[in-house]
């Protein structure tokens, strides 16, 4: 399955360097470019979950105490 | 095989008309020819898969029966760890160790059933990417025309069943990897609600959207393996406890009229043909005959949670692999390293939103279906049939012709039953969600449309039947 890319910016190749760096992994050249052709659209699809109204009381996750359901 | 159906192999056998070791025997024969062509096993277990079929005639003779799928072949997805071999998940990367753990609480079930278990079967690396030429695995193929691919990522357990190479399998879904292939096969997958089957033993992709699901031709073959697979277990805290159904047992209860909601969102019939549209109004209008009250309905934040699966499902898969994407970069497959990388572009505050939004969405979808009366919704699995691995269109390719994901967002039951072919000859799906832990409501209008029509019992070229030596 394939997704839209875009052409991507020096600065999106510098940030995504930068933020695959902080988990030691150094991509292939080739990569990076693939990444930063993917990253644009990847960033407008994480923005579109912040128009959703969420309100004041939903939380991500509930975590339980109790060991086991 | 004869038969490619649990329920009738089941009777057979008990009538004395097959042994279980004939089965086998059968199904490897059919494997020797038709695995090199499709691509379904990574790792067969002929052995002990003949030991096993043994012990099951040998119960069934003393009059042990464990149900119907003792002495059943079934095939395994390499990313679910078995006492018998390793487990690859389709990738150079994969530690062979991991699968030292042998079975987990879904094999020990299946194999309690009487069950046996043929082999592991094809994925897409680690459940997630592309079919993948370049490296030493084989590219699992559609036995409707091996040029195509089977959608993924339970590949060969979709492509064996619809070959009749075992009778029913194991496949995981966190985006539609269950419900996808058996739409591209024409065969028939069940994607429960989350949490009444344990996932332990089976190598994540995105904890909090997979499931390991069930994978045969027929809905009461897939009830009659659900009803062996549910159930909580201490290994898998997402369990939930819930009494025990007979899945198989519920399949002709319940009332007869039932109101079903038909998903019009605009994306979704974007991104489908209007060839698949017209054979899903054909499928509807079908079950509106046999009684089923139809009437339109807009999913809630259908986009979004569509988006926020996959965005989910890449930071949690990161997780995962991080280190092991640190150390092994150029090990990985180029479409998975690609694909997992991603979710460490996505930050915690994004994720954290992602699940907010899932939560929202979750329950303006349950609201809108007790304000609709509706107990099922419908659609189209997919956008389009299987496409072949030269020169897809792009539509069909894309993420948004898949139907499924939002599924997963919101954990309700979501089943594939085959609906009817494509202009190329290929199978298409259709799939019939329900409320949470109504699992027996979807599988019972299933098994309803299964007996009006005859899909799911049409056999592809590539399958075991036409190269039977008696």
């Amino acid at each position: 399955m394939a997704d839209a890319q875009d052409p991507s910016s020096s600065d999106s190749l510098v940030e995504i360097q930068a933020m695959l760096g902080l988990a030691g992994i150094e991509p292939t050249g080739a990569d990076l470019a693939s990444l930063g052709r993917i990253f644009p659209a990847l960033r407008r699809k994480v923005d579109r979950m912040y128009d959703v109204d969420t309100g004041d009381g939903v939380t991500a996750a509930i975590f339980r105490a109790e060991s086991d359901s | 095989m004869e038969s490619n159906s649990i329920q009738k192999t089941s009777s057979d056998l008990r009538a004395g008309k097959i042994t279980s070791r004939e089965l086998v025997e059968r199904a490897l024969q059919a494997s020797d020819w038709l695995n090199p062509i499709l691509g379904t096993y990574l790792c067969r277990f002929d052995e002990s898969a003949l030991a096993a079929a043994d012990r099951a005639d040998s119960e069934l003779r003393s009059g042990m029966d464990r149900g119907p799928l003792h002495g059943v072949p079934l095939g395994i997805k390499d990313i679910i760890s078995t006492d018998e071999g390793p487990t690859s998940a389709q990738s150079l990367a994969q530690d062979p160790s991991w699968g030292d753990q042998g079975d987990g609480p879904l094999l020990q079930r299946l194999r309690g059933a009487g069950a046996v278990v043929m082999g592991k079967t094809t994925t897409m690396e680690y459940a997630i990417g592309f079919p993948d030429f370049d490296k030493p695995f084989p590219v699992p193929r559609n036995p409707w025309n091996a040029d195509r691919w089977t959608g993924g990522s339970s590949s060969g357990t979709a492509n064996g069943i619809s070959s009749g190479q075992f009778l029913g399998g194991l496949g995981t879904d966190t985006g539609g990897s269950v419900r996808l292939p058996a739409a591209y096969c024409g065969i028939t997958g069940f994607k429960q609600t989350f949490g009444l089957v344990p996932k332990s033993s089976c190598i994540p992709l995105g904890l909090s959207y997979d499931h390991i699901g069930p994978m045969a031709t027929s809905v009461w073959d897939c009830a009659a393996m659900l009803t062996v697979m549910a159930g909580s277990d201490p290994t898998d805290r997402t369990t939930v406890r819930r009494p025990l159904l007979d899945y198989v047992a519920t399949l002709n209860e319940g009332k007869a009229a039932i109101k079903a909601g038909v998903v019009t969102n605009r994306s979704l019939i974007d991104a489908s043909s209007e060839q698949m549209m017209a054979i899903f109004d054909d499928a509807v209008n079908d079950m509106r005959v046999a009684g089923v009250e139809m009437v339109p309905f807009e999913v809630p934040h259908y986009e979004a949670m569509h988006d926020g699966t996959f965005i989910a499902l890449q930071a949690e898969a990161f997780s995962w692999h991080r280190n092991q994407l640190r150390d092994k970069w150029t090990e990985y497959g180029r479409p998975t390293r690609l694909t997992i990388a991603q979710g460490a572009l996505i930050s915690a505050g994004d994720l954290v939103q992602v699940e907010r939004v899932r939560e929202i969405a979750r329950k303006a979808v349950l609201a809108q279906m007790d304000e609709a009366g509706v107990e099922v919704l419908l659609s189209p699995t997919t956008g389009y049939g299987a496409t072949p691995f030269e020169g897809a269109d792009r539509k069909a390719i894309s993420l948004a012709a898949i139907h499924t994901p939002v599924w997963n967002s919101t954990g309700f039951p979501a089943l594939s039953v085959p609906m009817g072919f494509d202009q190329d000859g290929m199978p298409c799906g259709m799939q019939i969600i329900g409320r949470p832990f109504q699992d027996d409501v979807v599988l019972r209008l299933g098994h309803r449309y299964q007996q009006l029509t005859d899909w799911h019992t049409q056999l592809p070229a590539l399958h075991a039947d036409a190269n039977l030596t008696e």
